[in-house]
């Protein structure tokens, strides 16, 4: 039953070492609980490039913003209706992340994009299918266009574990070549500007976009200097 | 400041390490080729008392230490004693023992300093 939970990439170390340590059922129960939801995250964090799952956040909403401007315009002209746009996004690259950890790295499938991409979409109508998420339509066409946008990324960019690795290589240096840290801060910061500048008066909105795009524009620039 | 003649990837610059970070690479360090998850869990219990450490936290250093590049490792044949299950070894990098080096190097002059502060080591 623990084994489930355990990424296949590290099942059988891990099951190993629980097994080692304990010997009654109730002892291995109780150590697993601790080390399991560690090592989840642990290999999130190895299969995840903040980067890309960004950008695939970005392609999703703007996916559903470009529906949304077509079949109902009035919903973009509510705070509650841009938020309501999100969540398929959100609900779709929380299963790809998962997806992306629970992937067995020794089985590799030329399929597989295509399927975690399926299965996050799968996700999104349950949920819809349970609670109303968007219009129907909204949601059919908006999820289309997103699942394009996000195989499209995914050719593109695929999973860490997934790309070839040089034989003398560390995973890291790999990942540096796509993920820079500085990347993801100059994003958080114009998005941090962009929500402080949402509570300022319309006439300052130009100056305070300005600003961060300006700002953003210097930090890149002078990254490498 | 980075050298870019060298052409080194720019994270190779930042080898600086945790103190939990050290533990681990010092327990792989003196657990030579017997260091897998439940050795070195117990070598860095010893090495991090009173502190308790938890295996999950191992794990996650383990794999942190592995994608800088500092470890290696490898599946080893699974054994009766775990159920079946194999064993994954670390060994320690190249890099990872020059990280080390520096951390240890840093810890000997903070200890330098204090002892001269504190009037232990004559100047």
């Amino acid at each position: 039953m623990v084994g489930i939970f355990i990424p296949p990439a590290c099942r059988e170390e891990v099951l190993g070492d629980l097994r080692e340590r304990n010997e009654g059922a109730q002892l291995f129960l109780y150590d697993a609980l601790r080390t399991v939801p560690m090592v989840i995250v642990s290999r999130i964090r190895r299969t995840t490039d903040s980067v890309v799952l960004l950008m695939e956040a970005f392609c999703c909403y703007v996916s559903f913003l470009a529906v949304a401007l077509v079949v109902q315009p009035s919903m973009i002209r509510t705070e509650e209706g841009l938020l309501r746009l999100a969540i398929p996004g959100v609900i779709a690259l929380l299963v790809l992340v998962i997806a992306d950890a629970y992937a067995n790295p020794r089985k590799k499938s030329l399929l597989r994009p295509i399927l975690a991409v399926a299965l996050a979409f799968a996700a999104v109508f349950l949920v819809q299918a349970i609670h109303r998420l968007l219009p129907g339509m909204m949601l059919a066409v908006g999820s289309g266009m997103s699942m394009m946008l996000l195989l499209a990324m995914r050719m593109l960019f695929p999973p860490i574990a997934d790309r070839p690795q040089q034989a003398q290589g560390p995973a890291f240096w790999q990942k540096q070549e796509i993920v820079a840290a500085g990347v993801l801060k100059a994003t958080a910061a114009v998005a941090g500007i962009l929500l402080v500048g949402s509570s300022v008066p319309d006439r300052l909105k130009g100056p305070v976009l300005g600003i961060a795009v300006a700002g953003a524009a210097i930090y890149f620039i002078t990254r490498r200097i | 400041m980075v050298d870019w003649s060298l052409n080194i990837p720019y994270n190779v610059y930042k080898m600086a390490i945790g103190q939990f970070e050290q533990l681990v690479l010092t327990a792989i360090l003196s657990l030579r080729d017997d260091a897998y998850g439940v050795s070195i869990h117990s070598k860095v219990a010893d090495l991090a008392k009173p502190k308790n450490v938890s295996l999950g936290a191992v794990y996650v250093t383990l794999d942190r230490l592995e994608d800088k590049g500092y470890l290696a490792s490898w599946l080893a044949d699974p054994t009766p004693e775990r159920g079946g299950r194999a064993k994954r070894f670390y060994r320690l990098e190249a890099l990872g023992e020059r990280a080390l080096q520096e951390s240890v190097a840093t810890a000997k002059r903070v200890w330098q300093e204090v002892g001269r502060v504190r009037g232990w080591l004559k100047s």
